[in-house]
């Protein structure tokens, strides 16, 4: 299976690519397929989410609800897989939107 | 709206009678024939001086507020704040995975090694006291933070204060994050069972009690042991049933003859 263009490739992404790119990772998230998508990620990833009343804080300076590196991101998606997350069971629905 | 005439709400707010306490923790109450804070403290002011002796001194407050709700009785969560035994089954993402993950020894937590606690009834305050034990220190370099915490305390540097400071913060972050709030390791996992409790006491008709009697029978109760909990709750009892003043919380001899 030919996967999509991955960022780092040292080439201009199409429009189709980066469409491609984003359905294909909806996809692997629909499917639970998260080692899949935590590949995905580049090793500097941050997986940043503020708190809703200070939306455009920076996390270094402020408590944010999720302030994941790319380890505590891992470690987010062995817990999720483990069976042990009983908050997650049965897991929460995923919904994109464009 | 109040934006405008901030004053005319204010006008409204009823004056705090009595105020006391010390730097970083203030009582305020709105009883005037109130009992002192020091008789209503009691033996547990002790508690929160040698919390603030050790460590309050530098209390800063950041940005970011995170709020969650769970459809069950507030009195849940409290339980759920001072029970020495519910941390190892529901928590076990936490202690089993992720302490794993990053490399974090928690056996002074969990395990036959676990360090284990004394639960106390001090009037209607409940406490855990423990031996002091490694916190799961759960930043991305404990090895690290222990390197500059040496190093800061031999050289005395505003420039290497500064970044001790924030690098400290920036560990705070990581431990608060990583088990608390709606998106940490922790906390959802205690919503979850807390709401499981709620529609379990739907059965009250049928079982009319929550047995909180472990540890009733033994002289000194340990942290795993309910008598904190009793103290939560006979304060709680005492308070509805229009009690002033202090009550005693602690398990009667009479009690304790029955339960052994």
């Amino acid at each position: 299976m030919a996967g999509p263009a991955m960022p780092g490739d040292a080439a201009v992404f199409t429009r189709g690519e980066i469409e491609e790119f984003l359905t294909h990772e909806a996809a692997l998230l629909d499917a639970w397929r998260l080692e899949e998508w935590l590949e995905l990620m580049a090793p500097d990833a941050r997986y940043l989410v503020p708190p809703l009343d200070a939306p455009e804080a920076d996390h270094r300076d402020t408590l944010f609800l999720i302030a994941d590196d790319r380890r505590t991101l891992a470690s987010r998606v062995r817990q999720l897989l483990s069976g042990l997350t009983w908050a997650e069971n049965p897991r929460s629905r995923t919904r994109f939107i464009r | 709206m109040s934006e405008e005439r901030p004053s005319e709400a204010f006008k409204t707010l009823p004056f705090a009678q009595k105020v006391g306490g010390r730097p970083l923790i203030l009582f305020v109450s709105f009883e005037p024939m109130i009992e002192s804070l020091v008789a209503y403290l009691g033996n547990a002011r002790e508690y929160l001086d040698l919390m603030l002796d050790f460590g309050g001194e530098e209390v800063e407050i950041v940005h970011g507020s995170q709020a969650y709700s769970m459809k069950a009785n507030w009195k849940l969560l409290v339980e759920n704040s001072m029970d020495g035994y519910h941390a190892i089954p529901t928590h076990q993402r936490f202690f089993s995975q992720y302490l794993a993950d990053i490399g974090m020894d928690a056996s002074s937590w969990a395990g036959p090694n676990r360090i284990q606690g004394i639960g106390l009834a001090l009037g209607g305050h409940a406490v855990i006291e423990n031996r002091a034990r490694a916190l799961p220190i759960t930043g991305t370099a404990k090895g690290e933070l222990d390197r500059i915490r040496a190093r800061a305390g031999r050289t005395v540097r505003p420039r290497a204060g500064a970044s001790y400071r924030r690098l400290q913060q920036k560990r705070r972050f990581e431990n608060f994050i990583s088990f608390l709030g709606p998106a940490g390791f922790g906390t959802p996992d205690d919503v979850d069972a807390l709401e499981g409790c709620q529609r379990g006491f739907a059965a009250w008709r049928e079982v009319s009690w929550s047995d909180m009697s472990r540890g009733m029978g033994r002289g000194q109760p340990s942290s795993r042991d309910e008598l904190q909990m009793r103290a939560f709750w006979r304060r709680w009892h005492a308070l509805m049933q229009g009690l002033r003043g202090a009550s005693d919380c602690s398990d009667r001899p009479e009690q304790r003859a029955a339960a052994e």
